[in-house]
């Protein structure tokens, strides 16, 4: 990340590049409500835009503008969460999904659903947020106590060993009872269906205070990018940064666990491309980020909904699949730059 | 400041190998194993007394306790010392080549490519089509070796790199797990639940007709494997001081992986991705061996050990049977993370 | 970097493959807007045509005897049952109705991993439990010393496993649960050699299904309702089609279904945006396992529910037990099922 690459680009460029993703972000959420898996005429969807007609109007209003809106929150969420991750850990490939933090919410509401019983709402949301919070700890700890410190292989690899952890007690419990096996076999895939859409705005209100936190350390990031020593030289406080960018992951990506599951490769694949488009400054590549996540998020889904006609292909399982390349090519990029 | 600081690494020369703890180590392993046998054939639905056993073991006594032994224990405590040797196997040494304690198949994507084909065969089933035509060890043998084959060309660059596999191999793993995971969610609960425990890893009701080719495949790539780890104790080091030495390294560290490679497949194939079993087996060996490069038969047996006490235990503790995956599972994945915290370095010591 | 371009491509191709694969695997049927949930091991003409080659020559009551049943998957074989049997083993709860209602009680029975021995309709006395059908431990079924071993091809699909209990006691396999139940009844009573009172049980049946319909008839104004089965599953929303347990059941009761579910298939999957395909004058729903884990909150709670046509019109809007109306048990279960719909009819009047 040179810093003469991002003083190429000028505000301008910036906003161009905002503005064009505004608008396909705009396409996007159009066709996430006007597309699904009960097919509408035209004619039907503009009446039932207008409201004029029963069937389509309910559909569209009442049941995929809330899924389109979690589609919005939680890809914000994940791209917001994937720029602070990377930044704070220096780590190309961090990312909420593979740094077991996803997990670690994950596995707090399934255990949440099956030992106490509770199910979506808000008791979820805390759920997720305090299993999401241990697991970036744990991660931490384990990745900062090998001696080679904080590389990128080997948090990526403590947050694998984390997740086949947690995967296996997981499974220990899924086995012994078909009934949470159905549970857990749809919520782990990562899917947008709300099943009360009152919920979305309670659970937006972490989301909100990890956005805020993002854009006040989005400057001190910054200066870290350049190194511990160089940020403390600058009159950054390193280790609050560190800890402020942390919190604000947690807030993020658990609040994204869960309203929809644990949706890997967005919050890794985002902030790449944010990058290449507007350079290496955080604050840029933040605002960036916030339009693609969902750009990308709410194009999956309407994709997913429409491969497997009347089934729908979950949202996490069409990331993975677009996410996969993306992440092989990077690890090849970066072995051919460390030359 | 995208890739780690490296090391120097910290031996050049090759130390000597300390012989003696070697032997004592694998002949320890072994008495494990000959008593986790034994009392694995006495335990079942009614126990069978050592004296009793013996005679069933000789096809004498009464005619129950015959077939429990032979036709039911016996054939499921080969299959469990056939992949438990195969996965310990190909687990040292896939750590040994890759110099990476955390590599094991379910890194290089045999668990996850074999997961896939078999979901794939029980969807389907589940769905409509023909049930039973392919059969699942067949499916999970060619979704293995697929897998590895896919990762191996994606991270191919001249010699195979040991982090870039283990990248590569995790993001591919991610990608067929969400397709697998799809999967589950298009079959009924029956066969979710059927391919859950399959996707564990399970002995349960298997016999000769799995553990044949576990074995001849044992029987074969094993001694492969220990000529050519013998013969390049080089593998050890880093391709450039190897290349000092006149060696070519890249061939026969590409021949012990697709070795390490096949015995895994072969082994998920019979019992499933009996979790951890491959990268456990290769630490225990290593730490009861004290020695940088993991002799194969040492993981083999350690393998051995640990899929046949497990297995036991799924088998007896419990009113029903577990798969043996669970157990494992549970005991390799904190294993895992301890072993992070305790790694020394990616480069020179595996 | 051509290698990292096709290298994506590959990995691309690969996912999609395997999508388009099960994509094509579920679509086998209607085409438009909804795809049917495929059901047989190789379509249903050809398993009821399996179906009707199983069964026995002997003489009722006669044994020994040989039952010709699916000895393996794609075979059918005669297996020899020397003597009326008395200690029988039921690997499922379709074999479990079937015997109970002929007054059998098995030694020991298997059944699916979640649920108990036995549903609560069912009583089994101090049968053991055998745990689920897919960790079958043989050497239990060795030690009961059974001398009949009933079951399902498709639940019992490895070879190996159908000889191994073939060896221990004489096992008689029918192709599948579900829409074969009354043939299934036959094979099972032909192995116990129980077949003339399974007959007069079907037969009582279905004279009994029509009294039911003519009931349904009456208390629907002298106009037969058109009645839609919806069930919710977990990640599948379902209309039950003429192949099914509950769809043979409405059949034998003559009461037509709407259009969508007036099909020679098991089930027609719908998505919960398309919830207003369920056409029928009443609509009856069930739901499998932890409602939790189903749509089912989402939909009956849900805003589409009101535009639903029973619900529009006013017509009976019931749940059901899914445990005997889908779960296509035996004739006990069918039993029940006439029972709760001739309940539905008198709280119609």
């Amino acid at each position: 990340m040179s810093a003469s690459r991002t003083a190429a680009r000028g505000e301008t460029a910036v906003a161009a590049v905002l503005l064009v993703a505004l608008v396909l972000l705009v396409v996007a959420t159009l066709a996430s409500v006007t597309v699904g898996t009960r097919v509408l005429s035209p004619a039907e969807t503009l009446a039932g835009l207008l409201g004029h007609e029963g069937i389509a109007s309910t559909v569209i209003w009442e049941l995929r503008l809330p899924r389109t809106l979690l589609g919005l929150l939680v890809g914000v969420a994940l791209g917001v969460a994937g720029v602070l991750a990377q930044a704070v850990t220096r780590n190309p490939l961090a990312d909420p999904g593979l740094l077991g933090i996803s997990a670690g919410g994950a596995v707090a509401v399934v255990a949440g659903s099956v030992f106490l019983g509770l199910g979506a709402g808000l008791p979820r949301v805390l759920l997720a947020l305090a299993g999401a919070a241990l697991a970036t700890v744990a991660v931490y700890l384990f990745a900062s106590r090998s001696p080679e410190g904080l590389t990128p292989v080997n948090m990526t690899l403590a947050g694998m060993a984390l997740t086949a952890f947690l995967g296996a007690a997981v499974s220990a419990t899924v086995l012994l009872s078909a009934s949470t096996m159905d549970q857990y076999r749809f919520w782990v895939v990562g899917a947008l269906n709300l099943p009360d859409p009152a919920v979305l705005l309670p659970a937006a209100v972490p989301a909100v205070a990890g956005a805020i936190l993002a854009i006040v350390v989005s400057g001190s990031l910054n200066a870290l990018a350049l190194g511990d020593d160089t940020a403390a030289a600058l009159g950054v406080a390193v280790l609050r940064t560190r800890l402020l960018a942390g919190a604000a992951v947690v807030l993020l990506s658990g609040t994204a666990v869960a309203l929809a599951g644990p949706i890997a490769f967005v919050g890794l694949v985002i902030p790449h491309i944010a990058r290449a488009l507007v350079g290496t400054d955080v604050r840029r590549v933040l605002a960036v980020s916030a339009v693609l996540g969902p750009l990308l998020l709410v194009t999956a889904d309407v994709v997913g909904r429409l491969v497997a006609r009347p089934a729908e292909v979950q949202v996490g399982v069409v990331t993975a699949l677009l996410g996969t390349p993306f992440f092989i090519w990077l690890t090849r990029r970066a072995k051919e730059r460390s030359q | 400041m995208i890739a780690a600081p490296t090391r120097t690494a910290r031996s050049l020369l090759p130390r000597p190998r300390p012989r003696r703890r070697v032997v004592v180590a694998v002949l320890g392993t072994l008495l494990v194993l000959a008593v986790a046998s034994a009392v694995a054939l006495s335990l079942g639905d009614e126990p069978t007394a050592p004296a009793a056993l013996w005679e069933a073991l000789n096809g004498r006594g009464p005619e129950n306790t015959v077939y429990a032994v032979l036709e039911v224990r016996l054939p499921r405590v080969v299959l469990a010392l056939a992949v438990g040797t195969a996965f310990g196997v190909a687990g040292g040494l896939s750590q040994s080549v890759l110099r990476n304690p955390l590599a094991s198949p379910d890194v290089l994507g045999i668990s996850a490519g074999a997961s896939v084909a078999v979901v794939a065969v029980i969807a389907v089933g589940s769905l409509g089509g023909p049930v039973g035509v392919v059969p699942i060890p067949a499916a999970a043998l060619a979704g293995g070796l697929a897998a590895a084959g896919l990762i191996a060309l994606l991270a191919r660059d001249g010699a195979l790199q040991g982090r870039r596999i283990l990248l590569v191999g995790i993001a591919l793993s991610a990608a067929l797990t969400a397709l697998t995971q799809f999967l589950l969610t298009r079959i009924d609960v029956y066969d979710a639940q059927r391919s859950a425990a399959w996707l564990t890893g399970s002995l349960n009701a298997r016999g000769w007709g799995e553990a044949m080719p576990v074995l001849v495949g044992v029987a074969v790539l094993l001694p492969a494997a220990l000529v050519l780890a013998h013969t390049n104790r080089a593998l050890l080091f880093e391709d450039e001081v190897v290349a000092g030495w006149g060696v070519r390294p890249g061939r026969s560290r590409t021949a012990l992986l697709v070795i390490a490679v096949c015995l895994a497949a072969l082994a998920t194939s019979a019992a499933g991705p009996v979790a951890f079993v491959a990268l456990v087996a290769g630490q225990v060996a290593r730490r009861l061996a004290a020695v940088p490069d993991i002799p194969p038969i040492l993981a083999g047996a350690a393998g051995a050990s640990l899929v046949l006490v497990a297995d036991t235990i799924a088998r007896t503790a419990l009113p029903f049977q577990l798969p043996v995956g669970v157990l494992t599972a549970l005991v390799g994945a904190p294993y895992l993370l301890y072993l992070l915290q305790r790694r020394r370095s990616t480069r020179g010591t595996p | 970097m051509p290698r990292a371009v096709s290298a994506s491509v590959a990995a691309l191709v690969l996912g999609a493959v395997l999508l388009t694969g099960c994509g094509a695997a579920d679509e086998s049927g209607t085409g438009d807007n909804k795809s049917n949930v495929a059901t047989g091991q190789e379509g249903f003409d050809d398993v009821r045509e399996l179906a009707a080659q199983l069964g026995t020559d002997a003489a009722p009551g006669e044994f020994p005897r040989s039952v010709r049943n699916l000895v393996a998957n794609e075979e059918v074989g005669e297996t020899e049952i020397p003597a009326r049997p008395e200690r029988v083993i039921v690997l499922d709860t379709g074999e479990l109705d079937n015997m109970i209602s002929l007054g059998i009680e098995p030694v020991s029975i298997a059944h699916p991993a979640d649920v108990g021995m036995a549903p609560d309709y069912l009583d089994v006395g101090d049968a053991v439990d055998l745990g689920p059908y897919d960790a079958l431990d043989l050497e239990q079924i060795k030690n009961l010393e059974p001398d009949l071993i009933l079951g399902t091809s498709l639940r019992i699909d490895d070879d190996g496993l159908k000889r191994s209990l073939q060896e221990i006691a004489p096992t008689v396999l029918s192709p599948r649960p579900g829409v074969l139940w009354k043939d299934n009844f036959l094979l099972n009573a032909a192995a116990v050699g129980e077949e003339e009172r399974a007959q007069e049980l079907l037969d009582a049946y279905e004279e009994r299904a029509e009294e039911v319909g003519a009931e349904v008839v009456e208390a629907n104004g002298g106009e037969a309702p058109t009645i839609s089965m919806l069930r919710f599953m977990a990640g599948q929303i379902r209309l039950y089609a003429n192949d099914s347990f509950v769809g043979i059941i409405l059949a034998d009761a003559g009461l037509p279904r709407p259009e969508t579910e007036d099909i020679a298939d098991l089930a027609v999957e719908i998505s919960a945006e398309e919830i207003t395909l369920a056409e029928g004058d009443w609509l009856l729903w069930g739901t499998y396992g932890e409602p939790d884990s189903t749509e089912q909150a989402a939909v009956v709670d849900g805003p589409l529910w009101d535009q639903v046509p029973a619900v529009v019109d006013g017509g009976v809007v019931r749940e059901v037990p899914d445990e005997t109306w889908y779960l296509g048990l035996g004739v006990a279960g069918a039993g029940l099922v006439l029972d709760d719909l001739e309940a539905i009819a008198a709280d119609q009047r």
